[in-house]
């Protein structure tokens, strides 16, 4: 079985308390009003493309869906193009280039990328969408990891 | 590595490290990241030691100048020296580091190495000489730490050098 950012809580849940408290602070990401849950679930899906993590590209997070998430945008994401029917918001296109800088390395981030996520969404936003995209490369790294120990653990 | 800080800070002074901090400034995320942190500092089921081993392989990787320089007291009460934590410069930190911080350190490594897979023959010693909680609780450690010295960095503002700091974990 093949873990996913969503799914992930099944392999922590043997230590009760940390993971209910890790999952809460994944649902407090979700549920926050700085940055709109469907702009978070491009982020979600560039990174899951970028970590070549096939069952992340395949789900989608119900908190986006809720909010209306454009399925059109998700696979431009996933083809690393646009859709002409659906192109991406200025604050989309912003969002998408941090998080893109930022799964190469955080510390080449520039000022300007910075600027732009901040324009539209203010220093807040910009701190809430860093803390977002980290908790999200975690998950996709954990999965993936926790995915090939139970696999051994079985074996 | 310096530069401006790219976000401001609360306008209420709290006295608070981490209240105080940008961090402040997400309300709704602030709460479970410091219930987190003082719970993965716990002492159960992983020592603390070992979850500072986790927390300082990543801030090196990272290169969170402030991560790297600081030390809980919590971790240094349960053996972790500097003589420790200088054996992590090392791909492989030798002898200072006895078998469990090894592993723990080989399993911050995999994460830090995804997608790559992880070697099987380090898979079957951490699920034999680790429990499932354990093993949880060193995933969840990584899954935190490392963000949050990712979130330092692109925070930005980071000095060319920190002094060695100890600190207690932060109340909530």
């Amino acid at each position: 079985m093949q873990l996913h950012t969503q799914s992930l809580r099944g392999a922590l849940d043997c230590a009760p308390q940390l993971s209910q408290t890790f999952e809460a602070l994944w649902a407090a990401v979700w549920s926050q009003p700085h940055i709109p849950a469907p702009v978070l679930e491009l982020c979600r899906l560039q990174l899951a493309k970028m970590h070549r993590h096939g069952s992340d590209q395949m789900v989608r997070h119900p908190v986006a869906q809720r909010a209306g998430f454009d399925e059109r945008k998700a696979q431009a994401v996933l083809a690393g193009g646009v859709d002409p029917a659906a192109p991406f918001s200025a604050a989309e296109q912003a969002v998408l280039a941090f998080t893109e800088q930022y799964a190469m390395d955080p510390g080449s981030i520039t000022d300007a990328l910075a600027d732009d996520v901040k324009r539209h969404y203010g220093d807040t936003g910009l701190v809430t969408l860093i803390e977002a995209i980290g908790f999200m490369d975690s998950r996709l790294r954990l999965a993936s990891l926790l995915t090939q120990m139970l696999a051994e653990g079985s074996a | 590595m310096s530069g401006l800080a790219r976000a401001g800070v609360p306008a209420t002074v709290t006295g608070h490290l981490i209240r105080d901090s940008s961090l402040g400034l997400v309300g709704e995320t602030l709460d479970p990241i410091l219930d987190l942190q003082a719970q993965l500092w716990s002492g159960a089921p992983l020592r603390a030691g070992l979850v500072e081993l986790i927390r300082l392989r990543s801030a090196r990787a990272v290169n969170c100048v402030i991560c790297k320089a600081v030390r809980y007291d919590v971790a240094r009460a349960d053996g972790v020296t500097e003589q420790k934590v200088a054996s992590l410069t090392a791909a492989l930190p030798g002898e200072v580091l006895d078998e469990d911080e090894r592993l723990v350190v080989a399993f911050t490594d995999a994460y830090l190495s995804q997608p790559a897979p992880i070697a099987p023959e380090l898979a079957q010693i951490l699920l034999s000489r680790f429990s499932p909680a354990q093993i949880a609780h060193m995933a969840m450690a990584i899954g935190f730490f490392n963000p949050m010295s990712k979130c330092a960095v692109s925070l930005s503002g980071m000095p060319e050098s920190f002094p060695l700091t100890e600190i207690s974990v932060p109340p909530r």
